[in-house]
């Protein structure tokens, strides 16, 4: 198995502070990399130090299969970021900036700009300037400057900041196929855990400087069983005819009316049925899955998808 | 590294700068042209001799340009760590060295041929001026004087262009434009004063040149940090 980024221990200490601690992550090439994490929790700092821009204060990287030093620069050739904030050189006009970015990435094929931003669906903006710009645009922008050299490794840090849900679902399609034709691995960053799901070959989760999970999706979906949800009012009785008549351990009193049955092989009807023959009225029951966002809300508190 | 000199230019969009020496020139010679009838009104004479007065000029343009300078250094440096910018130049794969250097010789260059070229234009001009409406009669210039000023002035302002870099330090301790430009202004009060009529610091080169070597560890030293350093 090749790895784009592997990380051993990484630390970084603002004013005494551990912000990002002991992180050991692991990018496989060719895939999507999802870093989920609320805002604040270290994940721009990781992508920074990942580019250089931060020195880490203690640990290694090791980036393309070659440990990064403090004065390393020739493997950001390989790479497109868009970290924190769209930036640009906002006297200068949207097409200038992108023709910059290629000057200085020494990426002298003028299509690949119109490529580029066609990729993105911005249009008749060459001449304008990126101030004048929403910042789902300037997030648009930022993903184009990024691509336009077609690098092996994209770094993106809430690339959805500010599109609206056409733009979120064409961004998607974009990332995939970047994926699978281009071969690029991605790391994308979001705190918006639906997103993540959607795109994600591996997620790494990380709160309060921490990577408390990192794991493959199928893996993850694997261990998210189904389950049936039972609403009664009667909830302790039913518990004990699941416990005493049905032989079923594996169930979760979740509140006053809602029982959960993991892993059962006794068919939703025989559940049903039996309570009703003990007299326990059934307000519902329903066979569900846990959606990955429970699985993530368990792991770390995670602000609610805002789209 | 040329062609990172010119990518600054370009990014930099520094036509202000050509248009801000062409009024500053513009705005010297006639202050020059007008000290010697002011002098004559008020019946002063501090001025005396050519010498004196290509010292004047000199000190004059060299302190306007020390602060071209500065502003130089803000527009190029400062703003590109205050607007995050420096974020989007390190993420090339060019050495971080390289990058700052190509903008210090570009500051440096255009300093030095703003003030030479400007000071060149004052003198002609006011020695041209005063041929045909004769501001002063204390004043010749023959060729080979002109040409001992103008290895003089060359010398003068290589080391006040370096000395010019100084700002560099108190600009980077907290990216600030303002700190960049007061600076400068000390720098223009040392190298550009006079204290009474027979004194000047302006005559001693080694004010210009001293600053200069600070300048040149200044500027060594924020190229040997620039690659440890975090941008956040």
């Amino acid at each position: 198995m090749s790895y784009v980024v592997q990380t051993s221990n990484l630390t970084k200490t603002f004013q005494g502070q551990d912000v990002v601690s002991n992180v050991t992550m692991n990018i496989r090439q060719g895939e999507i990399y999802g870093f989920l994490g609320p805002n604040g929790a270290g994940k721009s700092t990781i992508m920074k130090m990942l580019t250089n821009m931060i020195k880490p204060s203690h640990g290694e990287i090791t980036i393309f299969g070659k440990p990064l030093k403090h004065d390393s620069f020739n493997f950001l050739k390989r790479i497109g970021s868009m970290i924190e904030y769209p930036i640009f050189y906002e006297k200068m006009t949207a097409l200038e900036n992108l023709e910059l970015h290629c000057a200085y990435m020494g990426y002298h094929n003028k299509q690949a700009i119109r490529d580029a931003l066609d990729k993105v669906s911005l249009e008749n903006v060459e001449n304008k300037l990126p101030k004048n710009f929403s910042l789902g645009m300037r997030q648009r922008l930022c993903v184009a400057r990024a691509i336009i050299t077609k690098p092996e490794f994209l770094i993106l840090d809430e690339p959805i900041n500010g599109l609206d849900p056409a733009g979120i679902k064409a961004m998607r399609k974009l990332f995939k196929m970047l994926n699978k034709e281009y071969g690029m691995t991605i790391l994308i960053s979001s705190h918006i855990i639906g997103e993540i799901e959607q795109i994600a070959d591996t997620i790494g989760v990380i709160k309060n400087g921490k990577l408390i999970e990192e794991e493959s999706m199928d893996t993850i979906k694997a261990r998210n069983t189904e389950y049936i949800e039972l609403v009664t009012s009667h909830q302790k009785k039913a518990a004990m005819v699941l416990h005493d008549k049905l032989g079923i351990h594996n169930f979760k009193v979740v509140d006053d009316q809602i029982i959960r049955v993991y892993a059962t092989d006794v068919p939703q009807s025989t559940i049903s049925k039996t309570l009703i023959l003990e007299d326990i009225s059934i307000e519902s029951i329903d066979r569900k899955r846990t959606t990955l966002e429970e699985y993530f809300i368990k792991k770390v508190e995670l602000d609610q998808p805002g789209i | 590294m040329f062609h990172l000199i010119k990518l600054e230019q370009q990014k930099n969009k520094l036509g202000w700068f050509v248009k801000g020496a062409i009024l500053a020139t513009i705005f010297i010679l006639v202050f020059s042209c007008l000290l010697p009838i002011m002098e004559r009104n008020d019946g002063q004479q501090g001025i005396n001799n050519t010498a004196d007065y290509l010292m004047f000029i000199g000190a004059f343009v060299r302190g306007v340009f020390i602060v071209f300078a500065a502003v130089l250094i803000a527009k190029i440096i400062i703003e590109e760590f205050k607007n995050r910018t420096i974020l989007v130049m390190f993420s090339y794969p060019i050495n971080r060295k390289k990058i700052l250097s190509a903008k210090l010789i570009l500051i440096f260059c255009m300093t030095f041929i703003a003030m030479t070229i400007s000071n060149i234009i004052v003198i002609i001009g006011f020695f041209g001026l005063n041929q045909i409406v004769h501001l002063t009669s204390v004043m010749n210039l023959t060729p080979a004087d002109f040409l001992a000023a103008i290895v003089k002035l060359i010398l003068f302002n290589l080391a006040t262009a370096g000395a010019a870099l100084v700002p560099l330090y108190f600009g980077m301790i907290k990216y600030s434009t303002p700190a960049t430009i007061v600076s400068s202004l000390l720098i223009v009060m040392v190298t550009s004063s006079s204290v009474g009529p027979n004194f000047s610091l302006a005559s001693i080169i080694y004010i210009p040149l001293g600053l200069a070597l600070i300048a040149f560890g200044i500027v060594a030293s924020a190229i040997r940090k620039i690659d440890r350093i975090d941008v956040n």
